[in-house]
C-alpha cells in the first residue's frame, strides 16, 4: 500500500528544508539565480513584500502561467502563497503540484475569522506566526511548518527577532511548567492542551520553525539561525538588493555557516548595497502585515 | 570497548558519527543516533572529519549540498570513504553516486550507480510504503520507508548489492515501462515495482527513503555494524 499526502511525508519535506535559504522569486529567470546559488526552495510570487507595501491594492496568489514557468526551470521545491483562508487558491496551487503552499499574511486575507483546513490537503502548509499561541493553533489547524511573520517588505529585522524570541522563550518557560499549570497556560496561549503538552515533551515546536519577515543581510540570517530558526525566508532582501546572485550565495553560506563569526565576516565583505528598507518603528500601525491573521 | 577494528580504528572512537550538516535533515539523523546511544558530530568543514568513525550524508537538496560543497571537502570525504562506513540518504544517495545526469549536482562518484532526481515527481507524489528487507534485524518485520521527493535509481553496478526494493500488492505493472524520461513515472506508481531503494557496496551505504523520519531504528543500527 502506498500512502501520499501523509502527514509524515509534509513534515518531511520541511524537515528535508533545514539549515537552508528559501527564496522569494517573481519569475523564472530569478528562480534559476536562486537555484544556482544555492537556494533550498523558491517561493514563487507575483510582486515581492516590498513593493506590496509601494504598490499596495489587494495582493493576490501569482498567476498559475508564472509559477509553472519557475516550475520548469528549477529542480528545486517550489513553494506559492495564497491568501489568509482562501482555500480555493490554494487547492488551485496543489493542483499546480506545488511543494509548499504559504498560507501567508502578505497577501491581502481573504477570511478575517478562519484560516485554510490544512489537513484538507496533499501539498504541505506553512503558516507565519508571532507567538507560540499563534504557532499551536497554526499547526492545530495542519501546518506542517512554522516561520515567523516578521515585518515582510522591510528589511528591517527587529520584528523577526521579537517574533523568534518570543516563541523560544516560551517553549523554555513550558518545559518548567508542571502539568496541572499545562491547562492554564493553553487557556493563555489560545492553543490546543494537546500541542502544549507536545511542546513540553519535546522542548520545541513539533513541526520545523522556520524564520522570515524582514532578512537582508548574511548577518541577519545568521542571527535568526543562533536565535532558534532552523532555516530562513529572505523575501524582498534579495531580488531588492544591487546584487542578487552574490548576496543570494553568501546568504546560503552564512545559514550553513552560522556559528562561524570567521565565515560570517568572510562573506559579508564586499556586498553592493543591501535593500533601503524601512524602519518600522516609524511605521503607522494600519500598514503592518503582521497583524493579519490571528 | 577497545581493540582494533578491521580498519586498524581503535573501536571506540566508531562510537562517534559524522553528520554532514551543510543543509538538510542533519537534525534527525543526530535524533536517531542519540537514541542509540552513539554520539554525533556536525560536519561542515574538512576538520570536522577527523577522528570520526563513519559519516553520514543527510537528506536535502542535491543542488544547495552541491553549492555548499567545497572541492577540499569533497576530496576529503573521498578519502575518508575509502577506510570508513560512509551512508547516504535521499540527496545522500544522490551524491553518493556515480551520476546523477543533472549539471547543478556535483556526484562523489564513490558508488557505481545512476539516479534521476526527484524521479517519482514532486512533493504531491512524495510516499510512505512498507518495504521487506532481509538484512535487518526481524527481518520479517516490514520497514517503513519515507519517500520524500525521492531519487529514482535508474542503473546499479555489478559490484552494488541492492538490498531493498519497492515491492507491495499496488506494484503491479512492467517494468519494461521503465524509461529514462522523468515525466513517464509522474503519478503513475504501477511501474515503480523493483526499483532498487536501499544500496551497498563494501563500507557505503545508500536509503532512498528516510530511516530517520521513523521511529523504527533498524537501519541505523544495520549502519553500525557495517564498522
Amino acid at each position: 500500500m502506498i500512502l501520499t499526502g501523509t502527514f509524515r511525508t509534509k513534515i518531511g519535506l520541511a524537515e528535508m528544508l533545514k539549515g537552508g535559504v528559501i527564496m522569494d522569486v517573481t519569475n523564472a529567470e530569478q528562480a534559476r539565480i536562486a537555484e544556482d546559488a544555492g537556494a533550498c526552495a523558491v517561493m514563487a510570487l507575483e510582486r515581492v513584500p516590498a513593493d506590496i507595501r509601494r504598490e499596495g491594492g489587494v495582493a493576490r496568489m501569482a498567476d498559475p502561467q508564472r509559477i509553472r514557468e519557475i516550475q520548469e526551470m528549477v529542480s528545486i521545491p517550489v513553494m506559492a502563497k495564497c491568501r489568509i483562508g482562501h482555500f480555493v487558491e490554494a487547492q488551485i496551487l496543489e493542483a499546480l503540484e506545488v511543494d509548499f503552499i504559504d498560507e501567508s499574511e502578505v497577501l491581502t486575507p481573504a477570511d478575517e475569522a478562519n484560516h485554510i483546513d490544512k489537513y484538507a490537503f496533499k501539498v504541505p502548509v506553512v503558516c507565519g506566526a508571532r507567538d507560540l499561541g499563534e504557532a499551536l493553533r497554526r499547526i492545530g489547524e495542519g501546518a506542517a511548518m512554522i516561520r515567523t511573520k516578521g515585518e515582510a517588505g522591510t528589511g528591517d529585522i527587529v520584528e523577526a527577532v521579537r517574533h523568534m524570541r518570543s516563541i523560544m522563550s516560551s517553549i523554555r518557560r513550558i518545559k518548567l511548567l508542571p502539568a496541572e499549570e499545562l491547562m492554564a497556560e493553553a487557556k493563555a496561549l489560545g492553543a490546543p492542551l494537546e500541542l502544549v503538552q507536545e511542546v513540553q515533551k519535546l522542548g520545541k515546536l513539533p513541526v520545523p520553525n522556520f524564520a522570515a519577515g524582514g532578512i537582508a543581510t548574511p548577518a541577519d540570517a545568521a542571527l535568526m539561525m543562533q536565535l532558534g530558526a532552523e532555516s530562513v525566508f529572505v523575501g524582498s532582501g534579495i531580488f531588492k538588493s544591487e546584487d542578487p546572485a552574490a548576496r543570494a550565495e553568501v546568504i546560503v553560506k552564512a545559514v550553513t555557516h552560522y556559528q562561524d563569526a570567521a565565515v560570517l565576516a568572510e562573506v559579508s565583505a564586499g556586498l553592493q548595497k543591501a535593500m533601503p528598507g524601512l524602519d518600522i518603528s516609524k511605521m503607522p500601525e494600519e500598514e503592518l502585515l503582521q497583524t493579519r491573521g490571528w | 570497548m577497545i581493540g582494533l577494528n578491521k580498519w586498524g580504528h581503535r573501536l571506540e572512537l566508531c562510537n562517534l558519527i559524522g553528520i554532514l550538516s551543510l543543509q538538510g535533515d542533519f537534525p534527525k539523523h543526530e535524533e536517531a543516533f542519540g537514541r542509540l546511544d552513539v554520539r554525533t558530530r556536525q560536519v561542515r568543514t574538512e576538520a570536522d572529519l577527523e577522528r570520526l568513525g563513519g559519516l553520514v550524508v543527510p537528506g536535502g537538496e542535491s543542488t544547495t549540498l552541491s553549492r555548499l560543497l567545497t572541492d577540499a571537502l569533497a576530496d576529503s570525504i573521498r578519502e575518508f570513504a575509502q577506510a570508513r562506513p560512509v551512508w547516504g540518504t535521499c540527496a545522500g544517495l544522490v551524491l553518493l553516486c556515480k551520476d546523477a545526469a543533472d549539471s547543478r549536482v556535483t556526484c562523489l562518484g564513490l558508488m557505481d550507480a545512476d539516479v534521476i532526481r526527484n524521479g517519482y515527481g514532486r512533493q504531491v507524489h512524495s510516499f510512505e510504503t512498507d518495504l521487506a528487507i532481509p538484512s535487518l534485524n526481524e527481518s520479517d518485520k516490514p520497514f517503513r520507508g519515507v519517500f520524500i521527493r525521492a531519487p529514482r535509481v535508474t542503473r546499479v553496478g555489478n559490484d552494488v548489492q541492492v538490498l531493498a526494493r519497492l515491492d507491495g500488492p499496488r506494484f503491479r505493472g512492467d517494468k519494461s515501462s521503465f524509461r529514462g524520461d522523468k515525466s513517464s513515472f509522474r503519478g503513475d506508481k504501477s511501474s515503480f515495482r523493483g526499483d532498487p531503494v536501499m544500496l551497498r557496496k563494501g563500507n557505503l551505504l545508500a536509503t532512498g527513503f528516510h530511516p530517520e523520519l521513523t521511529d523504527d531504528l533498524r537501519v541505523g543500527k544495520y549502519f553500525l555494524s557495517m564498522f
